[in-house]
């Protein structure tokens, strides 16, 4: 496979994947700032941060209002991290390697591209319905690549880009709320901020059967380290380790290039993590430091993969040995 | 017959209906079928396609607005229907003329023969702009130059069908050829059971083998060039790289190394062995050609021309599709193969002759002039239709530059039924570009690209000039004894 190509479908996975975050950020929070209208401007502040957009969001729009936060969230062509943004980046991505998908493929992402473009906005009932249809197809898309893509390159690509970014997106969740896990804020409505953060990372349901009630460190632990939930941390670098290994056929627990080696270590080092361990050194600290080793993985990726001419198995170039 | 109440001939030949307004043969069934429809049905299955048709991204960009702005390509719903009988003699036409023009591609770049025995001024030949003198001395694979060409055809008045123009380079189109008959088996299933069309579908799988027979390799590396995501033509490359299961490479993903073309891939260098280039020879590498290209591979073309890797259409094609050369290729017919001609040319007028150049000059008002290197419509007079200082310009343009200019008699193009913006149906004038493949075998598509001019009264068909397409029914022989009907397609392709 071309280097341009599983670059292409790598971030076509990725951008599909903050565009439905993006979307249920949105739409969570929506409902949740008719619910505590009274303290709605800080709690838009915090969300918008989620993608470290505030300055950019403040020095454009000023004071967060609901009408402000939402069009910044979702519809914004200045902000490179709206759900508008992400849908047409995954399109161009797509579009470039039609090729490689099923043809329906880059329909989805052409239809759903096309509603964004003509969304009039205005009544709140219809940016549901827009946000709806931006989770429904990247769900589509996820379900028709599971079922018709060959697992060959383009499928690992396509895992290692989904799961990476569904890595990071939970993190950042996660990140938005520490000073409550700290014990540093009284907020009447923090229960109710925690089970958005869950609703946003579709984790309510499936937390309210392993833990009950909502508490914060619980909802952490669930969203971080639970081994089980299929959008934690834990789970998604799992899902992404293995998937980068199967690009090389690696043995579990070993590595083959710098990429398998940082994203293997860290996969290894979420799986030896408790809750305590997180708390040591701070909540926000031990994120930020996850955060900086996923950018890490991410170069380690590109550079073994993607760049051109760079270094690739089989070429001659020496690598680590596999370790057991 | 209500969608055709109103319908007029206005004196043109038109493809479904004769002279009497009676439908011609083969046409009966369908023209009943799309009389039955009505017109309120027919524009909304018409607002179908174009819905579709964004959704699949068939679309260009116009410059200078918000991608939101992208445009389809026009498609009209109601397709053009040619018999078996009429298509076969055309078919053996457009396999004489490429076979003709392969053997004078050959003969060109090698003994140049055709040249000494003064078949056509070597003057002439040689100062074309798609004239390579880098191509001199080689011989590529199965001594084809030309592997896929996209020849135009039109009907002229008295029901003659004239070859237009040879495209040799990189004729484009045949994904929408194949993309309006996915769109009228789905929005039209009942149409088809009123014919028995020939299928279009295999294109793609022709082309493949055609592509693999310019290699000895048993399973050969074949890949498809494009110059990106950006060129108009993108969405054609990507469908036929998809729909063969190749490889889509920009000049990025290729390199050479020791006299081969290698592709930049996640497991290290892998080997071509083919490359169907849809890049003009200009572009294609900056060691031989334009320095400045950014699309090309560098070193490509000595590769090719030591035999490494096999380019189709290979570079040089250009020289035997001026315009200028295009007037002789009857007699290229008749010197290479000792056969009439099956098709006809249009008459055409070489300014690069005095004496044409004088008749042309004197004619402007009634001729076509063309531009001998251009092509979409660029670069081109329609007399009847030009206004004086038009006239004077073209004029002052062929006396500075004779050898630039060819001119022909203004053709009454035939005319199809089409379903026009304002919700009626009337004639609009069509050409139509066939596709032939040549490899270890020759193979033409079944009918091609129904090219129609949208513009009442316009004899322009190129999509950047108002132009639309249309789906081309070629009928199967067994047509009129034996309509077949496909009951699985019937069942299976209700609209949308």
């Amino acid at each position: 496979m071309l280097s341009r190509t599983a670059n292409a479908l790598n971030w076509m996975a990725r951008y599909v994947e903050r565009a439905e975050a993006g979307a249920r950020l949105a739409e969570v929070n929506l409902h949740l700032s008719l619910d505590l209208a009274g303290a709605q401007g800080a709690a838009w502040d915090a969300v918008i941060e989620t993608t470290g957009d505030l300055k950019d969001f403040r020095e454009r729009y000023g004071e967060a209002t609901r009408e402000t936060a939402l069009r910044f969230l979702v519809l914004d062509e200045e902000n490179p991290n709206s759900v508008g943004q992400c849908v047409r980046w995954a399109r161009e991505n797509a579009r470039t390697v039609r090729e490689h998908l099923p043809g329906e493929a880059w329909e989805l992402l052409n239809s759903v591209y096309l509603a964004l473009g003509t969304h009039a906005g205005g009544e709140p009932g219809r940016l549901d319905a827009l946000l709806d249809l931006v989770k429904d197809r990247a769900r589509e898309l996820e379900g028709l690549l599971a079922g018709s893509l060959s697992r060959d390159e383009g499928w690992h690509f396509v895992q290692v880009g989904r799961f990476l970014e569904r890595a990071d997106q939970v993190s950042r969740l996660v990140d938005v709320q520490h000073a409550q896990l700290e014990g540093s804020a009284a907020d009447p409505g923090h229960e109710l901020r925690w089970e958005a953060v869950l609703k946003s990372a579709s984790g309510l349901t499936m937390y309210r059967r392993r833990h009950g009630a909502t508490e914060g460190r619980r909802v952490a632990q669930f969203l971080l380290l639970d081994a089980a939930f299929p959008r934690s941390v834990t789970f998604c670098l799992a899902a992404a380790d293995q998937a980068l290994r199967g690009l090389n056929g690696t043995p579990a627990g070993s590595f083959r290039n710098p990429a398998e080696k940082a994203l293997g270590k860290l996969t290894a080092q979420l799986r030896f993590t408790e809750l305590e361990d997180v708390f040591k050194g701070g909540v926000h600290q031990w994120l930020d430091q996850l955060q900086l080793d996923l950018i890490q993985v991410g170069d380690a990726i590109n550079s073994a993969y993607f760049e051109p001419g760079s270094a690739h198995q089989g070429d001659g170039l020496p690598y680590e040995q596999p370790q057991q | 017959m209500s969608a055709f109440k109103d319908y007029r001939l206005d004196g043109f030949y038109d493809e479904l209906i004769d002279a009497q307004g009676k439908p011609r043969p083969g046409a009966e069934a369908l023209l009943g079928a799309i009389s039955g429809l009505g017109l309120d049905e027919l524009k909304r299955r018409q607002g179908l396609a174009e819905a579709s048709l964004l959704r699949k991204g068939i679309t260009f960009n116009v410059y200078g607005h918000a991608d939101a702005t992208e445009k389809i390509f026009p498609f009209d719903v109601l397709p053009r229907v040619m018999a078996a009988a009429e298509w076969a003699q055309l078919e053996a036409g457009l396999k004489q003329r490429l076979h003709a023009l392969n053997l004078f591609l050959q003969d060109l770049y090698n003994e140049k023969q055709v040249l000494k025995d003064k078949i056509l001024p070597a003057d002439l030949v040689l100062s074309s702009k798609g004239y390579l003198p880098q191509c001199e001395g080689i011989t590529p694979p199965l001594r084809l130059w030309c592997h896929i060409a996209g020849t135009d055809l039109v009907r002229h008045g008295d029901g003659t069908v004239y070859v237009l123009e040879d495209n040799l380079r990189c004729p484009s189109g045949v994904s929408y050829a194949l993309e309006n008959r996915q769109m009228m088996k789905r929005l039209f299933p009942e149409f088809f059971a009123s014919a028995a069309v020939a299928p279009v579908d295999d294109y793609p799988r022709r082309l493949l083998t055609t592509l693999q027979s310019l290699s000895p390799a048993r399973r050969p590396g074949v890949a498809l060039l494009t110059p990106g995501a950006f060129n108009s033509a993108y969405y054609e490359h990507s469908f036929l790289a998809q729909q063969m299961g190749i490889e889509l490479v920009e000049g990025g993903d290729l390199y050479v190394e020791a006299g081969r073309v290698k592709l930049r891939s996640t497991q290290g260098p892998q080997p071509v062995d083919v490359i169907y280039r849809r890049i003009d020879d200009d572009f294609l590498d900056p060691l031989a050609f334009r320095p400045d290209s950014m699309l090309g591979v560098p070193g490509i073309f000595k590769v090719w021309a030591q035999g490494g890797v096999a380019l189709a259409n290979a570079p040089g094609t250009g020289v035997a599709d001026d315009k200028a050369v295009y007037a002789y290729v009857p007699e290229l017919i008749k010197y290479y193969l000792s056969e009439e001609p099956i098709l006809p040319n249009v008459p055409t007028f070489v300014c690069w002759e005095p004496a044409q150049k004088d008749h042309v000059l004197k004619n402007l008002h009634k001729m076509v002039v063309k531009a001998v290197n251009e092509s979409g419509g660029y670069g081109m007079l329609v007399g009847p239709h030009s206004t004086e200082s038009e006239r004077e310009a073209f004029a002052a343009r062929i006396q500075a530059h004779p050898r630039n200019y060819i001119a022909q008699p203004t053709l009454d193009l035939s005319r199809v039924p089409t379903l026009i913006d304002g919700g009626a149906v009337e004639g609009r004038h069509v050409d139509l570009r066939p596709y032939i493949l040549s490899g270890r075998e020759q193979w033409v598509t079944p009918g091609g690209l129904t090219r129609v001019a949208l513009k009442k009264g316009s004899l322009v068909v190129n999509s950047s000039q108002g132009g639309g397409s249309k789906d081309t029914w070629v009928l199967l022989p067994s047509a009129n004894e034996a309509p077949v009907t496909d009951m699985n397609s019937k069942a299976t392709t209700a609209p949308l």
